[in-house]
């Protein structure tokens, strides 16, 4: 059983990762870095899972990340494979140059 | 004590031997229909592994004509819907309609598919792009009939990461890889919001069971981590207002629309949107029970925009995937204002996203026929068309003028019954306005046919191919007769969705 300020503390940090994250996604221009940083948000929540499964004792939330982590992995895979593609045809993972149509 | 791991303690009390006894053959007929799709996914991985492509196509239709029949006993004799395999996703009655509605969108999408890459010279694509529309179906099954929010968000994962390869699969192409590129990155980054919003709904409730969470006392949930509730809510509406493109998540879908191969994006709209539009309105009813008309006014605003939006920006678009991608925008805003119109427009919804199946894959499909390269999507270079190829030009009037909600097409109907769902629902503001905007919808619609039937014919900018293919001309041709036969007769099917809906007692009771 994890006592309440403890908690508040562990949520603090994953929050503060997930907003790290957040705001890598939406400055960096490397698309490698961009994808790190929605990885980076995915196991802030991981924390977030692990924190309330401690707290109610409960091991659904612990079951939960590993769903996550499977999927992350996944996500993995297809992200660096389409940009592996895109790297092929142009030689270049700056996402500002991405602009073959306007947005 | 107190140092134990409180996982080893939990295993131990849920006893895991009950749970292995618990599992019976009834899970296994129970989820036949998506672990059929499953099966078939990777039998024609298999068959591709071995170079026989050719047959990938018969197999896919085969394999979703089997998943299908396998949910119809359920369906036919309507029965309860009920929770299966250790409460994790609903079966039988409405939840196996819902699976045959999110399968035929692959079904019908898989010859203009075949097709296309036959004209395109890629047909050793094939074997991969079925296997991944197949497991496409099956995340958006999961998606759809999932009661736990775990299974949800695993199914909507499986869902979009084969769209986002589906979206590039021609790898040559640079409008494809960059496509995949945008719709992977925001896709992935929306996902993550979603996955917050569930973890704090966790937080909150202690499970993610959405039927339990709908039996504990909202106040309860309130009184306990009160600055979790709104962002939890928030952030899941993000997660989901972003897949269905609605307004100030819309970003991606223009991009990825005109990027993707033609014929797959008419699956990427449809099958996708449906799955989300389901479990959207589903989440949100069992979470809030209380707040559901504060919330119902901020999904009916958001609604609004998105019409707003959707109809006048692709009122000014020159490239008819574009047109088609803005005004499934505006077709979004019209399925949220069913949701926000209680139980009654979540059946329209539902019934809305049937009818844009048909209009929208029939519409990228016969636009797929004349692509030869890029200019011939521009619709200003159609000029004349209708009239030379009367076939393309006639097809297109019964598209153009369902999607833009002119009777006796099923667009109309479809129209009809989420304005009226949201009048019940006291949304009379908005059903006004959105009225009006599908006036402005009107007009880009209709402009399309102006320049195909009544400007003069201009050879030198014309596409090249003015034939539609046999093989998927009939196809159309059948999607173009039930749009028209729905728009004339929609009354069995509309009937026939009350009394499934009767039987959805968790939805009744929301």
């Amino acid at each position: 059983m994890l006592v309440q300020e403890y908690l508040y503390g562990y949520l603090a940090i994953s929050i503060a990762l997930f907003v790290i994250g957040m705001i890598g996604v939406l400055t960096r221009k490397n698309a490698i870095i961009v994808f790190m940083c929605v990885e980076l948000m995915l196991n802030a929540v991981n924390l977030f899972l692990v924190t309330f499964s401690r707290y109610y004792n409960d091991p659904a939330g612990s079951m939960f990340v590993f769903f996550v982590m499977c999927v992350a992995a996944a996500e993995a895979v297809v992200g660096l494979a389409i940009i592996i593609a895109l790297f092929r045809n142009k030689q270049d993972i700056d996402i500002n140059n991405f602009n073959l149509f306007k947005w | 004590m107190q140092n134990q791991n409180p996982i080893l303690i939990s295993l131990s009390e849920l006893k895991i031997k009950k749970i292995i006894m618990e599992f019976n053959s009834q899970f296994i007929l129970d989820t036949l229909p998506a672990l059929s799709l499953l099966g078939f996914g990777l039998i024609v991985m298999l068959l591709d592994a071995f170079k026989n492509e050719k047959i990938t196509s018969v197999v896919t239709i085969l394999g979703i004509l089997i998943s299908m029949l396998l949910a119809v006993p359920g369906v036919v004799i309507p029965e309860e819907i009920r929770l299966t395999f250790y409460n994790q996703i609903y079966t039988g009655g409405l939840a196996g309609l819902i699976h045959i509605l999110l399968c035929l969108s692959g079904l019908l999408s898989v010859p203009f598919i075949t097709d296309y890459l036959q004209k395109n010279n890629q047909t050793h694509l094939q074997g991969e792009i079925f296997s991944l529309i197949l497991f496409s179906s099956v995340g958006m099954n999961l998606l759809a009939t999932a009661n736990d929010l775990m299974m949800t968000f695993i199914g909507l994962e499986i869902m979009s990461v084969s769209l986002y390869i589906l979206a590039g699969s021609f790898k040559k192409d640079l409008r494809s890889n960059e496509a995949s590129l945008k719709y992977f990155l925001l896709g992935a980054f929306a996902s993550a919001f979603l996955l917050l919003g569930i973890s704090m709904v966790y937080g909150m409730t202690g499970t993610t069971m959405l039927d339990r969470i709908t039996t504990i006392d909202p106040n309860l949930i309130k009184d306990k981590f009160p600055v979790l509730f709104y962002p939890a809510i928030a952030l899941i509406a993000i997660g989901f207002l972003f897949k269905l493109s609605a307004f100030p998540f819309h970003v991606w879908t223009p991009d990825v629309y005109t990027g993707a191969p033609t014929p797959l994006v008419g699956f990427m709209a449809t099958g996708s949107k449906m799955a989300s539009v389901i479990a959207f309105g589903f989440i949100l009813n069992s979470l809030l029970p209380q707040s559901g008309d504060k919330l119902s006014q901020v999904i009916a605003i958001l609604a609004l925009l998105s019409m707003i939006y959707g109809n006048i920006v692709a009122a000014q678009q020159q490239n008819i995937k574009r047109l088609l991608a803005y005004s499934s925008i505006s077709h979004t805003g019209y399925m949220l204002l069913g949701v926000a119109g209680g139980p009654e427009g979540y059946k329209a919804a539902i019934f809305y996203m049937l009818i844009y199946t048909f209009m929208t894959i029939a519409a990228f499909a016969l636009i797929s026929s004349i692509e030869n390269k890029e200019e011939d999507l521009n619709y200003q270079n159609w000029s004349g068309l209708g009239v030379k190829n009367i076939a393309f030009g006639l097809i297109m009037s019964i598209l153009m003028f369902s999607l833009a909600g002119f009777p006796p097409f099923a667009g109309f109907i479809g129209k009809y019954f989420v304005f009226l769902s949201a009048v019940k629902g006291g949304f009379v503001v908005h059903a006004v306005i959105g009225i009006l905007t599908s006036v402005v919808g009107a007009y880009y619609y209709l402009k399309v046919l102006v320049t195909m039937f009544f400007e003069k014919p201009k050879d030198n900018i014309q596409p090249k191919t003015l034939k539609i293919r046999k093989n998927i001309l009939i196809p159309i041709m059948v999607l173009a007769l039930i749009i028209v036969i729905i728009g004339i007769i929609p009354a069995p099917i509309s009937s026939y969705l009350d009394i499934l809906y009767g039987k959805a007692g968790f939805l009744a009771k929301l």
